[in-house]
């Protein structure tokens, strides 16, 4: 009887010490294999997520100084707007600065400052490096500050090289969802 | 060489009283082996062969039976067997009666029942039951240690065996490939002119998509706090 228990006790405790080796190897391999599907905290995604977070907050803080009657505020909240690192390959980032020229343009326009919203307005088109919405919509705007100092033919050109950005891309856009 | 399957049917009715008479005997032969009767000790060779034929044939059959005094003494026998083994597992070993005389086996029995009965009698004293029970005590007593000594080991290799690296899963695309968002010119369209200093409005839309994107991508399949 007790050369039985015995061996029972042996094996119990034979299949304990295996049991626990498995469960330590296992719990060492998961520590030391680097998990791969966990998304890069400094990986473009989150970086994108976070310029247009900060824009969109300066977007936000300029609108709420406007309606408490603060247009320089304002205009000084979408100046640093501009100055938000994108990365390199975010293309909402050109796309992005281009929508907060054109609303600056248009707030230094009500504050009779022409010129500097023209100046402005070059200066992101001149930086810009292809045909979007955004660029063509950045020429109205030009188009608009040329027509309020009294250049209507610029007025006019720019208001022309809008209508063919516009067009070309809604063609593209269309080419693109037609199967 | 003719044989009488050679013989064409008509010369089958041409039975002389010398072949009768042989037929009969040999029936009688066979009729006495069916009811168990020995054999006459002198037989001719012929007649010998035919018995032993009729025998084989209906071992053949199946038909076979053991007469009741064989089927008692042959089942007298294994159960001795059996308690001896019992007794030897145990430690006391009994001599179990054998069977003095073997009975003659007739000629006139069953060829089947002859061989099966002396498999059944003359079982050694060192059985192959004998020697598998002593096996079995043998494992019982060893298996435990083999078992431990394996798990030790096994568990000795998985403790110092150094971690295997996972199969790695297909790297992750690259950062532009896995926020493949919907672009701006789609997302937005053409911007109408007396909107053209709606730029929040236009980022909210930009940020909304581009988060949503970010969640599908990268929580997808993972269930909801």
């Amino acid at each position: 009887m007790s050369g039985t228990l015995l061996r029972r006790l042996v094996l119990l405790m034979s299949v304990s010490v295996l049991g626990s080796a498995i469960v330590i190897s296992c719990r060492g391999s998961d520590r030391d294999t680097p998990a791969v599907d966990q998304p890069d905290p400094a990986g473009g995604d989150q970086a994108l997520l976070l310029a247009l977070a900060q824009v969109r907050n300066f977007h936000h803080l300029a609108d709420v100084h406007l309606e408490d009657g603060h247009p320089e505020a304002a205009i000084d909240a979408l100046k640093q707007a501009l100055v938000v690192p994108f990365p390199a390959t975010a293309t909402e980032g050109e796309d992005v600065r281009l929508d907060t020229r054109a609303w600056l343009a248009k707030l230094l326009l009500g504050l009779g400052r022409a010129a500097e919203a023209e100046q402005l307005v070059r200066e992101g088109l001149a930086q810009s490096t292809r045909e979007s919405f955004f660029q063509a919509n950045l020429h109205v705007v030009l188009a608009e500050v040329l027509r309020a100092r009294g250049d209507r033919h610029g007025a006019i050109q720019e208001l022309d090289t809008a209508i063919q950005i516009e067009k070309r891309l809604q063609d593209q856009v269309l080419r693109e969802k037609t199967p | 060489m003719s044989s009488d399957r050679d013989r064409p049917d008509d010369d089958l009715a041409e039975v002389t009283p010398e072949e009768r008479a042989r037929a009969t005997a040999l029936a009688r032969l066979v009729d006495a082996m069916l009811e168990g009767q020995a054999p006459p000790p002198a037989l001719e060779a012929e007649s010998r062969s035919l018995l032993e034929t009729a025998t084989a044939i209906r071992a053949g059959l199946g038909n076979a039976e053991l007469m009741p005094d064989r089927k008692r003494r042959l089942v007298e026998g294994a159960l001795a067997e059996g308690r001896r083994v019992r007794k030897d597992d145990g430690g006391e070993l009994i001599a179990f009666p054998r069977p003095s005389t073997a009975p003659p086996v007739p000629v006139g029995a069953d060829v089947a029942v002859a061989t099966s009965t002396a498999a059944a009698v003359r079982v050694p004293s060192a059985s192959p039951t004998r020697r598998d029970a002593r096996g079995g005590a043998r494992l019982a007593r060893h298996a435990p240690w083999a078992v431990a000594a394996l798990c030790a080991a096994a568990a000795l290799v998985l403790l110092v065996r150094p971690p295997t690296a996972r199969p790695q899963r297909a790297p992750a695309p690259p950062a532009a490939a896995r926020f493949a968002a919907t672009p701006t010119s789609v997302l937005i369209g053409a911007i109408p002119h007396d909107q053209a200093g709606n730029a929040r409005a236009r980022i909210d839309a930009i940020y909304a998509d581009r988060l949503a994107t970010y969640r599908r991508t990268h929580f997808a399949g993972q269930s909801p706090r």
